[in-house]
């Protein structure tokens, strides 16, 4: 068909019945003109007009069959059957309702969920030709070090002499830095984006407003501007178009705003501005060996990933002289910004998948009985000359009806979910700013429902199409032959439901695991404080320094206050602390080499206590511990492990770095406890160093937030400290306060959501799959009335019809959860990187989820098996 | 009405070409015009059930071979006028040369041995 007659069929449906009364009116003058011809050769009038109307024909099969030109008859037969439907639906509205709503369940989970998948795997970045960047790194597999940076020696070198890679560029690979900040009079704290060469160039990036960061910006010595974000922008500049050329102050001094990014732009991660490497951090342009950058890279087009990774290992290998076997890390750009929670996203995708397929099943299910009573009807119908095909039909039509019905309920209650979802949704879901209801989730909504219907229309349609319709005509009704089919689908959603169940089991064990960890330390009673120190007036670190010991000093003067200590990170914050290589005494740079990445953390005396963190072997920090002393160093006790095994290690020494890099050795005085300071997931090893001993630490790295230990006041000390900083200089404000509980809820956001849409999904699953048995067992008793009649006459007791009828519905129930251990196996396996401390395969959880099915399977069977033993004998045989 | 003489169907098939022709030689035409064009040309032989034009008519305009326009008759009555369009004109002449061949090969078998 060609688009020309496509377009005129399309116009033609859509202006009928203009085309109707043109015809009409064209036929008329016709027969007019004709009967005006006939009159001329001297027929009288009335002969004349007969005379025409005869030699026309029948205008009404002329009409029909001008309309049949148009091949749109299809949509009458159509409109037909679903006004024919709702008839008959309307004559049943409870078996309507449940069937509406059953579907409407599971149309507006997969929708709602769907927005999800749409906004945050789909839609597409913003970034030019996404799909051929990449975001390298690096990794050690022998000596398990993951995530090892690029230095900036090894960037140029990649960059200039690349073949698979069209261009190359770096970001920080902390992420975005928490930074003091001041925009016009208000000091706060902004997150930087540090970006190496021609950042933005290599993504692709288009700048809402102004211009991106290029490669003359970084370089050192060079002009002093930043880009930022589109939340920035409308947060702190009311997203006024005049932005370019405002400034903002940071700790490294004043720059000019040049450009705006776009909204979809968010990498890296929770970024409010961009600056160059050249201006925040010239140390490490000037020092190439320090590792420091994560590459974007745009492949040439052509070329692959493997090919990328075989020439940056070569290069690796050239100019990397240690013994390290480093491997090149790539990941997709969309997996860079969704990586993680792609798969959680995934998962209760699929869990509304399956609940969506439950319910058809039941909707199925629903439809057979119904069909079995209607069975008279369709006989009749075809009797009538409807052939089979249209009794089908029919019937096919009855489920889109229901589908579609419970598809607009679906499409609504998916759009409150959209409209409430960020409110609940854990808020580092990434892109969650793009969730709305547009055309493809509408688009899904109705392929949805559409595979609802064809699903929930399949069993019947089949069923009729091998029933017997003469009999049924004769007999009034007609078993159809489907009891096989609707045991093997209850069993079948038994199975899936398990598999939910299971799944939603192994997430909230997780869940409970994981809000039990230790910590390593004494979580409770402990706050930390964020202040807001301006740039403008404490300029370099040590004015820093001093001011926060005024801070660590007031506050602890605070009534209920035992302990304080300004600390450099929060804990699990975005880049968590910073990271060290090091080597112990001794050790060559082979050994050396599988050393554990450790975190490093600038200590003051009094952390230890503040942070109830136990001194296992030896001493803590005192105040003597500082510059033109003696250099000293606590470890973690994994650290102490893997350094010296089966030996004392206080007074071992280790130096920062590798071997070969000069740098003077620090003595252990202390072994302190693991902690899951950095991540929650994982304790890290962790070195412990004087703040006052060098390296002397930048100003990003001065402990700059206070921790304060507080047991009895802990709820009132936030207003007290705000006021005792007021006091110490009434610049200072408080930029954010949570306790160490609060800091360790946050991470249990998005477990427990997902733990708890899991739980929610499964409970609808268990409650389909239950219902479906129970309808299936209904129908078996009601098919049986006779035959338990016969029974109960013949002298069986109530239980042992009752045990007869609960031993079938158990036997489906028994078979289902066969297969569903068999699929959850298999299928929880995916759930393996979400879960803590549990297996996918955990026995207790899968045994479990089984008896709660079963449970709830004797239940669904029970209740029909009470209603057989209440049959009366001699009802039950005289009927019929 | 003409005086009688033996009448036929339009022979399956052939009425599309026959208007698709008719139109081909006149410019405008509306459906009476037509019917009585056909009938007139076939000097009275071939008779159109009138009503049965408008189906084709219908069909040929889906295909996009005629186009229709409401204009005024001499008599001043409204009624649509059909032309053949581009798409029209190449389909007739297609249509006529294969009718020529199925023709020519029917009256070849038919020829007297």
């Amino acid at each position: 068909m060609s688009p020309g007659e496509l377009w005129r069929r399309l116009v033609f449906l859509l202006r009928r019945e203009r085309f109707r009364e043109e015809l009409e009116e064209e036929m008329r003058i016709h027969q007019a003109l004709r009967a005006e011809a006939n009159r001329q050769s001297g027929l009288t009038h009335a002969v004349a007009a007969a005379a025409s109307r005869r030699t026309f024909g029948n205008t009404g099969a002329v009409q029909d069959a001008s309309q049949d030109a148009w091949g749109v008859q299809w949509i009458d037969a159509l409109r037909q059957d679903v006004r024919y439907a709702l008839r008959t639906l309307r004559k049943s509205p409870a078996f309507t309702t449940i069937a509406v709503l059953t579907l409407a369940v599971g149309i507006a989970a997969t929708t709602a969920m769907f927005t999800v998948v749409n906004a945050v795997l789909l839609r597409k970045l913003a970034v030019r030709d996404q799909d051929r960047i990449v975001v390298m790194s690096t990794e050690d597999r022998t000596s398990n070090i993951s995530r090892f940076p690029f230095s900036y020696g090894t960037f140029t070198q990649l960059r200039d002499h690349s073949d698979a890679f069209e261009s190359l560029a770096g970001t920080d690979y902390n992420g975005a830095w928490s930074i003091p900040g001041q925009i016009g009079d208000v000091a706060t704290t902004l997150r930087s984006g540090i970006v190496a060469g021609d950042f933005f160039g290599v993504l692709g990036v288009r700048p809402l407003l102004g211009r991106v960061l290029n490669a003359e910006d970084d370089v050192v010595g060079g002009p002093h501007v930043v880009v930022i974000s589109y939340g920035l922008w409308r947060r702190q500049f009311a997203a006024d178009p005049r932005v370019l050329g405002k400034t903002l102050r940071l700790s490294g001094g004043t720059f000019a705003i040049v450009g705006v990014l776009p909204q979809a732009f968010e990498y890296p991660k929770g970024a409010d501005l961009w600056t160059t490497l050249a201006l925040v951090a010239p140390e490490w342009e000037q020092n190439p060996a320090q590792p420091s950058l994560d590459l974007v890279a745009r492949l040439r087009v052509g070329r692959t990933a493997a090919d990328a990774i075989g020439e940056v290992k070569s290069v690796l290998q050239r100019i990397v002289p240690d013994g390290r076997n480093w491997q090149p890390v790539l990941q997709s750009f969309s997996d860079v910004i969704v990586g993680d929670v792609r798969k959680e996203i995934l998962v209760l995708f699929a869990a509304t998948l399956l609940v969506l397929l439950l319910a058809s099943v039941n909707v199925g299910g629903l439809l057979l009985v119904r069909g079995e009573a209607r069975m008279r009807e369709f006989a009749i119908r075809s009797a009538l000359g409807a052939g089979r095909v249209r009794v089908i039909r029919q019937l096919l039509t009855e489920s889109l009806v229901l589908a579609a019905l419970g598809g607009v309920i679906g499409a609504l209650a998916a759009a409150f979910v959209v409209h409430v979802f960020p409110k609940f949704a854990p808020p580092d879901l990434p892109r969650l700013d793009n969730l709305r209801l547009d055309g493809a989730v509408l688009a899904f909504a109705f392929a949805a429902s559409l595979v609802a219907a064809l699903l929930c229309g399949v069993a019947p349609a089949r069923a009729v199409w091998r029933a017997d319709l003469g009999h049924a005509l004769r007999a009034g009704t007609q078993p159809l032959a489907a009891t096989s089919w609707r045991r093997f689908a209850v069993a079948g959603q038994i199975a899936l439901a398990l598999l939910v169940v299971a799944g939603a089991g192994l997430l909230t064990k997780s869940l409970l695991l994981l809000s039990r960890v230790d910590m390593g330390f004494t979580s409770d009673d402990l706050l930390f404080v964020r202040p807001v120190i301006p740039p403008t007036k404490y300029a370099d670190p040590q004015h820093v320094r001093d001011l926060m010991n005024r801070l660590v000093n007031r506050v602890k003067t605070l009534p209920g206050v035992t302990s304080a200590s300004a600390v450099s990170h929060l804990p699990f914050s975005l880049t968590g602390g910073i990271d060290m290589s090091y080597s112990a005494e001794g050790q060559d740079r082979r050994a050396a080499a599988v050393n554990p990445p450790l975190s490093y953390i600038p200590t003051q005396p009094t952390y230890f206590r503040t942070m109830g963190l136990p001194i296992r072997r030896g001493r803590e920090f005192s105040v003597q511990d500082r510059d033109g002393f003696p250099l000293v160093i606590i470890v973690s006790e994994a650290v102490a492990r893997r350094t010296w095994p089966g030996a004392d290690p206080i007074g071992k020494r280790l130096k920062l770095g590798p071997p070969e890099v000069p740098g003077p050795w620090r003595t252990v005085v202390g072994v302190a406890a693991d902690t899951r300071y950095r991540s929650l997931l994982n304790s890290t090893a962790t070195i412990y160093v004087p703040d006052l001993q060098p390296p002397s630490p930048d100003g990003v790295w001065v402990p700059a937030i206070l921790a304060i230990r507080s047991p009895p006041t802990l709820g009132s000390l936030v207003p007290s400290a705000r006021t005792a900083l007021k006091q110490v200089d009434p610049d200072i404000a408080v930029l954010s306060a949570a306790s160490m509980n609060d800091l360790i809820a946050d991470q249990l956001v998005r477990p427990r959501f997902n733990a708890t849409l899991l739980d929610v999904l499964a409970t609808l699953a268990l409650v389909l799959a239950v219902t479906g048995l129970y309808g299936v067992m209904g129908t078996h008793v009601a098919q049986r009335t006779r035959e338990m009649g016969i029974r109960m006459a013949l002298g069986a007791d109530a239980a042992s019809v009752s045990s007869h009828v609960i031993l079938q519905g158990m036997q489906l129930a028994l078979a289902g959860c066969a297969a569903g251990v068999v699929a959850a196996l298999v299928g929880t396996r995916v759930l393996a990187s979400l879960l803590f401390g549990v297996s996918p395969l955990d026995p207790l959880t899968l045994v479990s989820a089984t008896l709660v099915l079963l449970l709830a399977a004797l239940v669904a069977s029970y209740i029909p098996a009470r209603r057989a033993t209440r049959v009366d004998p001699m009802v039950a045989l005289r009927y019929e | 009405m003409a005086p009688n003489t033996q009448r036929d169907e339009i022979p399956p098939g052939t009425l599309d070409m026959l208007i698709l022709k008719t139109l081909a030689r006149g410019s405008e035409m509306h459906g009476f015009a037509i019917a009585d064009a056909i009938q007139q040309r076939s000097a009275n032989v071939l008779q159109v059930e009138e009503g049965s034009l408008y189906p084709a008519l219908q069909r040929m305009l889906v295909k996009g071979w005629i186009a229709g326009e409401w204009s005024r008759t001499e008599g001043n009555r409204r009624a649509r006028y059909y032309r053949l369009t581009a798409s029209g004109r190449k389909h007739l002449e297609s249509e006529i040369a294969t009718y020529r061949r199925v023709a020519q090969a029917i009256s070849l078998i038919l020829k007297p041995a």
